[in-house]
This record gives C-alpha cells, structure tokens and sequence, in this order.
C-alpha cells in the first residue's frame, strides 16, 4: 500500500521528524527501528544532534551565554584573522596544519552525509510493510493520524 | 510518481546536486556537462522541448487565470467571505 500524504508540509515533517508522539495511548511512539532508519539516523547525527540540542536550549540563559561568547569569537576571527591564527599557533599549533579546503571539503562531507542519511532513514520510515507506516496511516474518528511529529527542537 | 519515496529520492539528488554546486562549481558542472554528452538526445531537441514546454505552461496558466476570471460564481465566492475564499 502507497503512503499518501496530505500535504507536501506533512511530508516534509514527516521525514525531519526525530520521534512520534502517538494520540491513542498518549506516549511516544517506540518501536524497533530498521536498519536503514538507524543507519540514517547515525549519518544525520553529527547535524541532526547539535541542532536538536541548540533549539531545545535557546530559552536557557547559560546557552543564551554560550552563543554570545561564540559570536563575540566569530566576529573577532572576522575582524582580526592574522592575530587569531597567532593566537590559535601558539596555543594549538597542529591545527595550524588544517588548511581551508580541508575545512571545506569536511564540511561538504557532513553535509551530503546528512542528506544521504535523511534519505536513508526516509526509505526506512517509508516501508509499506513497517510498524510505523501502518500506525502512521491510522486515523481516529475525525480524521486525524493517530501520530504526530515531534520535530527537531521539541521538548518532550 | 505518486510515491513519496520517489519524491525522497529526487529531492535526495537535488539537495546533493546544489551541495555540490554551491561548494565545488567548476567540478559539478563539468562532471554535469560530462553526463549531459552520454544522453543520446541533442542539444536543439532539447532546447525546442524546453522551449514548447514553458510556452505551454505560460499559455495554460494564462487561460486558467481568464476562465477563472470569466466564473463569475468562483469570483462572486473569492471576493466575499465564502469558505472557497477560506481555503483558498
């Protein structure tokens, strides 16, 4: 059986979701993952992760801080990158051996890593035949799913 | 087509296609012009389809909008606060 959507928004929430929250019983949705959704979910990880944590915290006062300090950082290597590389020289000299494509072509990596995992973890998700489908095409007496997306960011 | 893995896959391959251009240009269009040349179709076939295509979209959209603005029931309920003008 093909998974229908209601709305290209559903089914963008449907795969950037990180659990469901299942509205029969009131609790979230746990079942087995497959391996395709757990190989995605260790591929989108390294963005997935601190994202989820960043947007969880951004009402804490000490993350508020923590970005304040970072971005007093990223404008001062904006500003005064000789005197940042100095500074990072002595006191890190192996990452002075870091070049910038290096950097870039580490970044490109995460990035398309991510993608390819979100795609993995999607066709994961996506099986006709899974737990999470069925629960998923389930619809109580007035029309709702009996899942919810809990998006990145959501505290439970 | 109607299957969302389908969709999956195609945005899958547009999403690493910009990733790849906006971090390697030069590379992904040359890699792009490589796989273009292996597609048994010509340049000028391919321009004229384009071409008839938007045209056709263009025109449909046109005829669309006036027979749309030609209904005068749709128009009359858009204008007031009928739940056609609700859901848009």
């Amino acid at each position: 059986m093909i998974t229908h959507f209601d709305s290209f928004r559903e089914y963008m929430r449907f795969v950037g979701a990180k659990n469901f929250w299942d509205r029969q019983n009131n609790c979230l949705w746990v079942v087995p993952k497959s391996r395709l959704e757990q190989l995605g979910d260790i591929l989108t990880y390294p963005l997935i992760k601190p994202l989820d944590f960043a947007f969880r915290n951004i009402h804490n006062p000490l993350f508020i801080t923590a970005l304040v300090v970072a971005g007093i950082a990223a404008t001062t290597i904006l500003f005064y990158p000789a005197t940042f590389m100095t500074l990072v020289g002595t006191v890190m000299p192996p990452l002075l051996s870091i070049t910038p494509a290096t950097g870039k072509f580490t970044l490109y990596i995460l990035l398309q890593s991510t993608i390819v995992g979100l795609f993995l973890r999607t066709c994961g998700r996506l099986n006709p035949a899974g737990s999470l489908m069925q629960a998923w095409n389930a619809r109580d007496d007035l029309g709702q799913r009996r899942l919810f997306p809990i998006t990145v960011g959501v505290r439970i | 087509m109607k299957d969302p893995r389908f969709v999956s896959l195609a945005l899958t391959i547009l999403a690493l296609g910009a990733v790849s251009f906006a971090f390697y240009p030069v590379t992904t269009l040359l890699t792009l012009k490589a796989a273009v040349i292996l597609v048994p179709i010509s340049f000028e076939t391919a321009k004229l389809s384009a071409y008839i295509l938007t045209c056709a979209s263009i025109i449909s959209y046109g005829l669309r909008a006036q027979g749309r603005f030609w209904n005068t029931p749709l128009y009359d309920a858009f204008l007031s606060n009928s739940p056609v003008r609700a859901r848009g």
